[in-house]
C-alpha cells in the first residue's frame, strides 16, 4: 500500500487545519484516504486549505502518520503505542474523516483492551454514567449470569 | 468557505452537533472545540454503529455484558452485526447452549454480517440441533461470512449435517469448515447434486483429522464451485473416479486462488495427466500433498505463482502456460524439524522440470527454488513439439542459499531455457 502511494502521479499538496489551527501539509494522495475531505475536495475543487474542525492537531498528526504507513504489521505495533484516551479519541477523528481501515483498526484495538473486563472497569474507561437503579443492574446481571462469569478481577 | 451540512455525514451526525460551525478565525475555534473533543463523554460521542463494530471484535459473550452499563447500553449489544460464540469461554457447554439460544432470541432483526461459531465438545458428536438452531438464525438474517470449527473430543472432526438454510442463502458469500467432516459431501457419486442457491466466492474445507474420502464432484456440486474465487482444501482426502483425463478444475470460471494442503488422492483410474486448468487462476500453492504417478500439469492461462511446498520429492512438472507475465515458481522440499533438507547430502531431488512453454511476446520468468534437479528429466519429451515458440526475455533464476549445495547441472537448466527462448536478447539475470 506505501508503494502504491509514492508512485502516484499527484504531488499536489493540500493543507489541512486541525481544531486548534495547526497546519498539516499532505499529499493530495494521501488526503483522499479520508472521505470526508475527498467530499470536501470534490465539492470544491480548488480548495487548499480544508478545515478539520472535530480533531485536535496531535491527533490528525497520527491519523496522517498512519494512512502514509499502513500495512498489517504496522497495525499490530500502533495500537499499542496510544492510551485508551486517545484511541478513543482517534476513533472519533477516523469516523468522522471517514478512514475505513483506521477505523477498522481502532475499533478492534479497544475491542481488545476491553473484552474480558467488567462492566465497572468499562465505564471508567469510557466515563459512562450509571443511570441504572441497583434493582434494574441486579435484575439484568441476573438473566445473563452466564455472561458475567470469568470476568478479569479489575 | 463552505459549511458542511450535517446530512452529508450520516455516520458522524452525532459529533457535528456538538461542535462548532465553521469558523475562519481559528481563534474564535481554539477553546470551545478543545472543550467538546477533550470533555467528559468520549465513548458516548460514538454513533451507534462505531461502537456496534467495536463490539463485533469481541466475543459475543463480552458484548453482552456491556447491557449494565447504562440505559443506552441496555439493548444495544442486540444489533451487533457479528456473532462470536466459543464454547471454551463457558464453563459447561449446557451453559453456552443456553446462552446461544439466549443471544439468538434476545437480538433485534438486524443484519448478520459475520458468523463465528466454535465448539469444543466432549464427546465425539456435535451439537446438531443447536448448530441447526444459529445457521438457520443467521442465514435467515443475511449472513455473508460463515467460519465453524467444532473440534470434538480429544483430536477428532466430528460428522455434522449442513441445514438446508445454509444451501438456501443467497447472501452467504464466505464459508470455512474446520475440525468436522460434512457428512452429505462424503457421499461417492452418483447422486442428485442439490438444487440451491448458494453462491460462495470462498470456500475453505479443513477437516484437521482424517476421515472418509470426499469425492471431489460431490463437494463441487454440493456447495458450487463454480462461482467461488477462492478454495482451500486441508487434509482431507479426495476421490477422483471414472475420469481418464483428470482436470477438475476446468469449470471453475472464477477461481483465482487454489490451496490444496495435505491431500492425499484417490485416483481410479490414475490418468496419465492430472491437469490443474481453471481459467482465471491466479494463485497456486499444493502443500504437503502425496502425490501419485501420473504428471502435474500446470495449464492455467493466467497463473502468477505456483508454489509446490514440502511435499515428498518425485513430482514430474509441465507448465503449458501463454503469455504471463512475471510468473514465480516456488518449489521447496520437505524439512525435518531442524529446517535441513531429509535427503542425505549428495542425492538428487527428481522435481522435474519439464517442457515451459510461454509464448508471450514478452516475459519474464522468475524462478525461486530451494532445490532444483536435472539432468536427463530437464530435456523436452519428444511428443511435445511446440516449446520452440517460446519468446522468453529473462530468466531470473533463484536458489534458495541453504539449498545451494544440491544444485546439480545449472548450466543444463540454463543452456535449456535459452534454447527454449528464441528472444535475441535472452538474458540469466541472477543464479
Amino acid at each position: 500500500m506505501a508503494e502504491e502511494k509514492s508512485q502516484a502521479s499527484s504531488s499536489k499538496m493540500l493543507t489541512l487545519k486541525a481544531s486548534d489551527g495547526v497546519l498539516f501539509e499532505v499529499e493530495l494522495n494521501i488526503a483522499k484516504e479520508m472521505k470526508t475531505v475527498q467530499a470536501y475536495i470534490d465539492d470544491c475543487e480548488d480548495i487548499e486549505t480544508i478545515p478539520i474542525p472535530n480533531v485536535l492537531g496531535k491527533h490528525l498528526a497520527i491519523v496522517i502518520e498512519y494512512i502514509k504507513k499502513t500495512n498489517e504489521e504496522y497495525d499490530a505495533e500502533f495500537e499499542k503505542q496510544w492510551n485508551m484516551d486517545d484511541l478513543q479519541l482517534l476513533l472519533l477523528a477516523a469516523n468522522y474523516l471517514n478512514i475505513s481501515g483506521l477505523q477498522e483498526c481502532l475499533c478492534k484495538a479497544i475491542a481488545k483492551r476491553i473484552e474480558n473486563k467488567s462492566p465497572e472497569y468499562v465505564r471508567k474507561v469510557f466515563n459512562i454514567e450509571n443511570d441504572h437503579s441497583p434493582e434494574e443492574e441486579a435484575k439484568l446481571r441476573k438473566e445473563y449470569k452466564w455472561a458475567f462469569e470469568g470476568v478479569d478481577k479489575d | 468557505m463552505v459549511v458542511r451540512q450535517k446530512s452529508d455525514f450520516p455516520d458522524s451526525g452525532r459529533i457535528l452537533k456538538r461542535s462548532k460551525p465553521l469558523m475562519s478565525d481559528s481563534a474564535l475555534q481554539d477553546k470551545d472545540t478543545n472543550d467538546a473533543v477533550e470533555g467528559k463523554d468520549k465513548f458516548e460521542d460514538m454513533p451507534n454503529c462505531v461502537v456496534l463494530h467495536t463490539l463485533s471484535f469481541m466475543e459475543t459473550k463480552d458484548a453482552v455484558r456491556t447491557c449494565v452499563l447504562s440505559k443506552r447500553w441496555r439493548n444495544l449489544w442486540t444489533g451487533i452485526p457479528c456473532l462470536n460464540f466459543n464454547s471454551k469461554s463457558f464453563s459447561r457447554l449446557v451453559d453456552f447452549r443456553r446462552f446461544v439460544v439466549c443471544v439468538l432470541s434476545r437480538r433485534d432483526s438486524s443484519a448478520v454480517k459475520v458468523l463465528n461459531y466454535s465448539r469444543t465438545g466432549v464427546d465425539y458428536a456435535t451439537d446438531q440441533n443447536l448448530f441447526n438452531k444459529v445457521i438457520d438464525y443467521v442465514t435467515s438474517h443475511g449472513v455473508e461470512e460463515i467460519r465453524v470449527n467444532l473440534r470434538a473430543k480429544g483430536r477428532g472432526s466430528p460428522p455434522v449435517d449442513i441445514p438446508l438454510s445454509l444451501f438456501n442463502c443467497v447472501s452467504l458469500k464466505k464459508l470455512q469448515l474446520k475440525d468436522c467432516h460434512p457428512s452429505k459431501a462424503t457421499w461417492i457419486l452418483p447422486f442428485e447434486p442439490p438444487k440451491h442457491l448458494l453462491h460462495l466466492k470462498q470456500f475453505t474445507l479443513d477437516p484437521t483429522a482424517p476421515g472418509h474420502p470426499y469425492s471431489f464432484a460431490g463437494l463441487a456440486n454440493i456447495f458450487g464451485f463454480a462461482t467461488l474465487t477462492t478454495l482451500n482444501l486441508c487434509r482431507l482426502t479426495l476421490s477422483f473416479t471414472g475420469y481418464e483425463t483428470l482436470n477438475p478444475f476446468e469449470n471453475c470460471l472464477n477461481l483465482k486462488n487454489l490451496l490444496l494442503r495435505e491431500i492425499r488422492f484417490m485416483l481410479e483410474p490414475v490418468p496419465e495427466d492430472f491437469v490443474i486448468s481453471a481459467p482465471q487462476l491466479n494463485n497456486l500453492t499444493l502443500m504437503c500433498c502425496r502425490f501419485f504417478k501420473c504428471n502435474l500439469v500446470i495449464a492455467a492461462p493466467k497463473l502468477i505463482s505456483f508454489n509446490y511446498l514440502y511435499a515428498a520429492p518425485g513430482a514430474m512438472f509441465e507448465f503449458n502456460i501463454p503469455s504471463v507475465h512475471n510468473f514465480t515458481i516456488n518449489i521447496c522440499e520437505p524439512q525435518n524439524k531442524l529446517g535441513a533438507p531429509h535427503q542425505k547430502p549428495g542425492e538428487k531431488t527428481k522435481h522435474g522440470l519439464i517442457k515451459m512453454f510461454r509464448e508471450g511476446p514478452e516475459a519474464e520468468l522468475s524462478f525461486s527454488t530451494a532445490v532444483v534437479s536435472c539432468g536427463a528429466v530437464i530435456m523436452p519429451k519428444k511428443k511435445c513439439p511446440s516449446c520452440c515458440r517460446c519468446q522468453w526475455k529473462a530468466l531470473n533464476l533463484r536458489v534458495g542459499s541453504t539449498y545451494k549445495v544440491f544444485v546439480n547441472k545449472l548450466d543444463q537448466i540454463t543452456a535449456y531455457f535459452r534454447h527454449c527462448s528464441q528472444h535475441g536478447e535472452y538474458d540469466v539475470l541472477s543464479i
